[in-house]
Formats: C-alpha cells, structure tokens, sequence
C-alpha cells in the first residue's frame, strides 16, 4: 500500500486549527444531545487514533487494545472513589498504569505477529478483565461507582465536552510527532521489515514498544474520562471488544497509518452508530454488523484509498 | 478425590473443545482467517437440535448429522459470496468482517430464538458411571465419544480422500493447487463449509448436555482459539491434546478458585504464545510466527 501522508500539507494544519477553534466555540451555541454526541465522536477518534499507532504505523493488529481503556477506566474508578483523589490524579494514574502494563508486556507480545499477536491481546484483554472483575477493590462484577461531578447537567456535559477535545488534540498531536519524527521513519522502515529497520540502525523492539506505549497511554486517558463522565463502570463494559472493533473500523475506513483519516471516519462512523441506536430498536447490534461488513466488502483497503484512487488517480500516481 | 473428579470433567469437555477448536483451525489454517463467528455458527448448531428435540422428540444425538449438514450449507454460502471477497485483503480486514457477521448472526439469533436460557431434558441425563467416589455422566462420556470420533474423522478425511488432499494442498500452496487443476474458491468455500459443520456438530453437543443461548458464542470462540494456540495450528492431534489440557486447567483452577477459570485459560494461552507460539503439535500451514 503506498504511503499518503509522508508530509501533511500546510494547508491541512491549519484546517486542523480552524476546526479545533470552532469545536472549542462550539458549546456556547449547542445542546447537551449535541455536545454528548461530539464528546463520543472524539472519544473513539482518539481510540482510533491511538490504534493506528501500534496497528497502522507499528502494523500490528493490537486487537486487544482495549484492554488499556478498561485499565485506564478502573485506575481512575479506584483512585477517585477509593481513594478519594481528584480526577486529575485518576487520569495520571490511568496514564501510568497503561504505560507500564505495554512496556511489560510488549518485549514478550512483539515476538508474535499477525494473527498470533492478535489474539494474544486478546487473551490479555481477558485475563485484566477477569482479574479486575475478582478484584474487591474495584467492586468486583456488580461494577464501581464513580464520585458525580459537581455542576448542573448542562456545565457537565460542557466540561466533559472540552475534556474529551482536548485529549483528542493531544492524540492528534502525538500522531503528528509520530508521522513526522524520527520515530515515523523507523515505522516506514519496520513495515518494510524488521531486517530491513535493523540494517538501516533502527531499534526495532524499543520502537515497536514506544508505540505500543504511547497507544497504551492515549487509550488510557481517554478510558479515565469515560469512567468519569458515566459514573459507573463494569467489565463487560470498558473491555469490551465492541469498542475495539469500532476503533478498527474506523481506522480502517479512515486509511492505516493516516493521521486525519481515522478523525474524519470517526465522525461517519459514530454517527451511523448514534442514528442506528436511534432508528433500529432490537435490530442495532445486527444494522452495526451489516455496516461493518460492507465496510470491509466495499472498501478492503480503506475509504480514503478507495477516494483517492477514483478521484486523484493522477495525482498519487500509481497507487498500486 | 476432588482433584481427580475435577481431572476426569475436564478430561471429558476437553474433547468437546476439541471438536469445537478443530473447525476453528481447519479455516485459520487453510485460509488464514480468524473467524470469530464461529461461537455463534456452533450456537446456531445448538438451536438446530433443540429445535427438533422440543418439536419432534427425536434424541439429540439423532439429531447431529442434520446440524452438521445446515451448518455446511451456511459456511459454503457465507464463504462463497461473503469472506471470499476479502480473502486477499489485510488482517485487519478478514478480523473485523467475521466479527461483523458475529454482530448479526447474534442478533438474528436473538430476535428468532430469544435470548431465554435452553436445554434439552433427556430420560438418561441423569445415568452416570460410578467407580468408588468418582462420578461420570454417560451422556457428557457420550459427548466426549462423539467430538472425538468426528475430530478424528476429520483427521482421515484430510489424510485419506482427494478432497482432503486437495485441501492440504492449497493450504500450503494455493497457485502451486491451482496449477494442479484445483480451484482454490471452491476449496475454500467447502473448507468453510467443514468447519462450519463442526461447528454444527460442536452445537449439537452443547444443546445435549448444557444450556445455552444467543450470547454465550464469543466464550466459545474464545475457548476455540485458545484451543487451538495450545495445540498447533491444523494440527488433529493438537486439537484433542489441547482441548484436554484446557478442560483440565479449568476444571482444576475452577475446583480451587471458581471464579478464575477463565483468567487460567487467558494465562495458558499468553504462556503458549509467548514460549511456544507452534504450540505442543503445530506445523507451519500459514502460520507467521
């Protein structure tokens, strides 16, 4: 598959800026329907952002990354109703703990690949999951109760609103450090094989295991202020693999190794999501799957290769 | 006395893992395709018996080959007109595909069959062999029979007959395969279509001696991969051996901590694949290790 965003066109960044400006304006002139909506749109374009680190620049199918939400989740549950710290220590804990569970499993996990890594994050997304449901500490399978935040429903949802924005920034910003830095090389160079990285001086494990943890914390995060923003966490619910699969889907549809494609699909896919819930009553889990299967069918290579392939054929040269 | 009881339990699910692990690893082997669907194909299997047991009152076991066979014709079909579009395409394509079909095979499940709780009664459920304190149901020795004759028929069916042999074929190699006159699409659709009946087999079995329902299939799924990490690959013996060896981690750890039998099966799987990723019987097929 042929590369597309080697360099991001100024004219992107500052699209990117303006945007992010007027989401920032957004909530004075919105609801808290829209605003809820928009906060869930960024929540998994950061999870697909986070993904396409590891599974798009890094190529490996981390199908179990949501094993870092749920840890990002449950470390902010236990830090804010256990021990009764503030949000902010919740999220830096949630943070830490997903950072140093990828950096210890990642040395054993990067001697897989493909479908063997795959399902090995699988099986680690099963074991925290069970293990945090025996956990007394976190509540245990009836689930745990996070503190409300103060306010009224309106600044709540305000707030949570620009929390979400603000780690989507952050996320974008670390994919922009990634596609553009030293460490995007070294990914070129991996996906063109470990010997050709090594030959060319790259560390191949140490960069696998930075991606893998930079993912790690992102998805974290933004499981801290899922946690925070429902109140009530339980493991079937932030590790479920649903969520996984949307953030593939996304990526997928978005481009692999694209820095605003898994945004942009984000937007498309959640929407889908949101007007399904609204519209197929008993029949949104099946509607979601038929999406995702023509997703796939339609587009195996991604919308956006799909897109440029039809419309800038000439411009991109010989996409293969 | 516990120990040994919780060993002969986990020695006679292990075989019905086996079968439920040997569809699962016939397609990932053959097509390189997680199919993560196949928890709720053996569901499907499962409603399939059921539904003639409480309509007809044939026994369950009668009832096997009918699932084996509206199985096959569902795996032909998913893999000829469905996964076959998108054989070629990455990992991430063929992933997400079979975990949409889940979605909706679970949902169409869910609004035919009801998300109530199922089971079959038989007049023998309760007849058991007993030597001294140990206690073994005939009818789950009659499961472990089953899934072990039909994992091993699989084994003769690959080793003896051109179909199986034309399947191995293209499993190693499928432009050598279609240079020796075999059509690769319809080898995949018919090993589709084998593990899909499997899966049948593997449900009917499940109705006979558990209760079930629509949403149990991702467990099974789970367990078929896990399964088939332990044993190898396409592997037949791989598959009953590992069966067995997780039957019996469960049942042990399950005897000491109830609640930790599946965080044991995860921590097994992780050890495999991190120590030994061929697992105890495996040979290369597609696998990338």
């Amino acid at each position: 598959m042929r590369r597309s965003s080697c360099s991001l066109p100024r004219l992107a960044i500052v699209c990117v800026v303006v945007v992010v400006v007027a989401l920032a304006v957004l909530p004075r002139f919105t609801g808290v329907f829209v605003q809820a909506t928009l906060a869930d749109i960024f929540m998994v374009g950061t999870f697909a952002i986070a993904l396409n680190l590891i599974a798009g620049y890094g190529g490996y199918p981390a199908f179990g990354n949501v094993v870092f939400f749920g840890l990002g989740a449950y470390a902010t549950g236990v830090a804010q109703a256990n021990l009764h710290l503030p949000f902010a220590a919740g999220c830096l804990a949630a943070v830490v703990l997903s950072t140093l569970v990828a950096v210890a499993v990642g040395p054993l996990f990067f001697r897989l690949r493909g479908h063997y890594f795959a399902i090995g994050t699988l099986g680690l997304n099963g074991a925290v999951a069970q293990l945090v449901t025996n956990l007394p500490l976190a509540g245990g399978a009836k689930g745990l109760s996070l503190p409300l935040p103060a306010g009224t429903p309106a600044t709540i949802a305000t707030f949570f609103y620009e929390v979400f924005l603000v780690v989507l920034v952050v996320a974008l910003a670390a994919a922009l450090w990634v596609d553009r830095g030293r460490l995007g090389y070294a990914c070129r160079a991996l996906r063109a094989g470990d010997d050709v990285a090594q030959s060319l001086g790259v560390d191949t494990l140490r960069t696998k295991v930075a991606l893998w943890a930079m993912s790690a914390a992102l998805t974290g995060l933004i499981g801290a202020v899922y946690a925070y923003s429902v109140n009530y966490i339980e493991p079937p619910d932030v590790f479920s693999l649903g969520l996984s699969v949307k953030a593939f889907v996304i990526m997928l549809l978005g481009g692999t190794a694209s820095l605003l494609g898994p945004l942009v699909a984000a937007f498309f896919v959640e929407g889908a999501v949101t007007l399904t819930q609204h519209y197929f009553l008993n029949y949104d889990v099946g509607v979601l799957g038929l999406i995702v299967i023509a997703a796939v069918v339609f587009f195996p290579r991604g919308a956006s290769a799909f897109v440029r392939d039809r419309f800038f054929a000439r411009r991109s040269g010989t996409a293969r | 006395m516990q120990t040994v009881q919780a060993i002969v339990n986990g020695i006679l699910v292990g075989g019905f893992y086996a079968s439920m692990a040997m569809g699962f690893s016939i397609v990932w082997g053959v097509m390189n395709i997680i199919d993560l669907a196949h928890g709720s194909l053996i569901i499907i299997g499962a409603y399939v018996t059921y539904e003639l047991c409480t309509h007809l009152g044939v026994d369950p076991f009668l009832t096997i080959p009918v699932a084996a066979v509206v199985l096959f014709a569902l795996g032909y079909v998913l893999q000829r007109y469905l996964i076959n579009r998108v054989l070629q395409a990455s990992i991430f394509a063929t992933l997400i595909l079979t975990f949409g079909l889940d979605r909706v095979l679970v949902n169409a499940n869910l609004r035919i069959f009801s998300a109530d709780i199922r089971g079959i009664t038989v007049p023998y459920t309760a007849a058991a062999l007993t030597l001294g304190d140990l206690r073994i149901p005939l009818i789950r020795l009659a499961v472990f029979g089953v899934a072990i004759l039909s994992t091993l028929a699989l084994w003769l069916f690959l080793e003896r007959t051109r179909l199986g042999i034309a399947i191995k074929a293209t499993s190693f190699d499928p432009e050598a395969a279609r240079l020796s006159g075999i059509d690769p699409a319809r080898i995949y659709a018919v090993t589709f279509g084998i593990g899909a009946a499997l899966a049948g087999i593997a449900g009917a079995l499940v109705a006979a001696v558990s209760t079930f329902s629509p949403v149990i299939g991702d467990g099974l799924t789970t367990r078929a991969f896990v399964v088939v990490v332990l044993g190898g690959l396409g592997s037949v013996p791989g598959a009953i051996a590992g069966g067995i060896l997780l039957g019996v981690t469960e049942n042990l750890v399950a005897s000491v901590i109830p609640s930790f039998s599946d965080a044991a099966a995860f921590a097994l799987l992780i050890v495999f694949l991190v120590a030994r990723p061929r697992g105890l019987f495996g040979r290369r097929f597609y696998a990338e290790i």
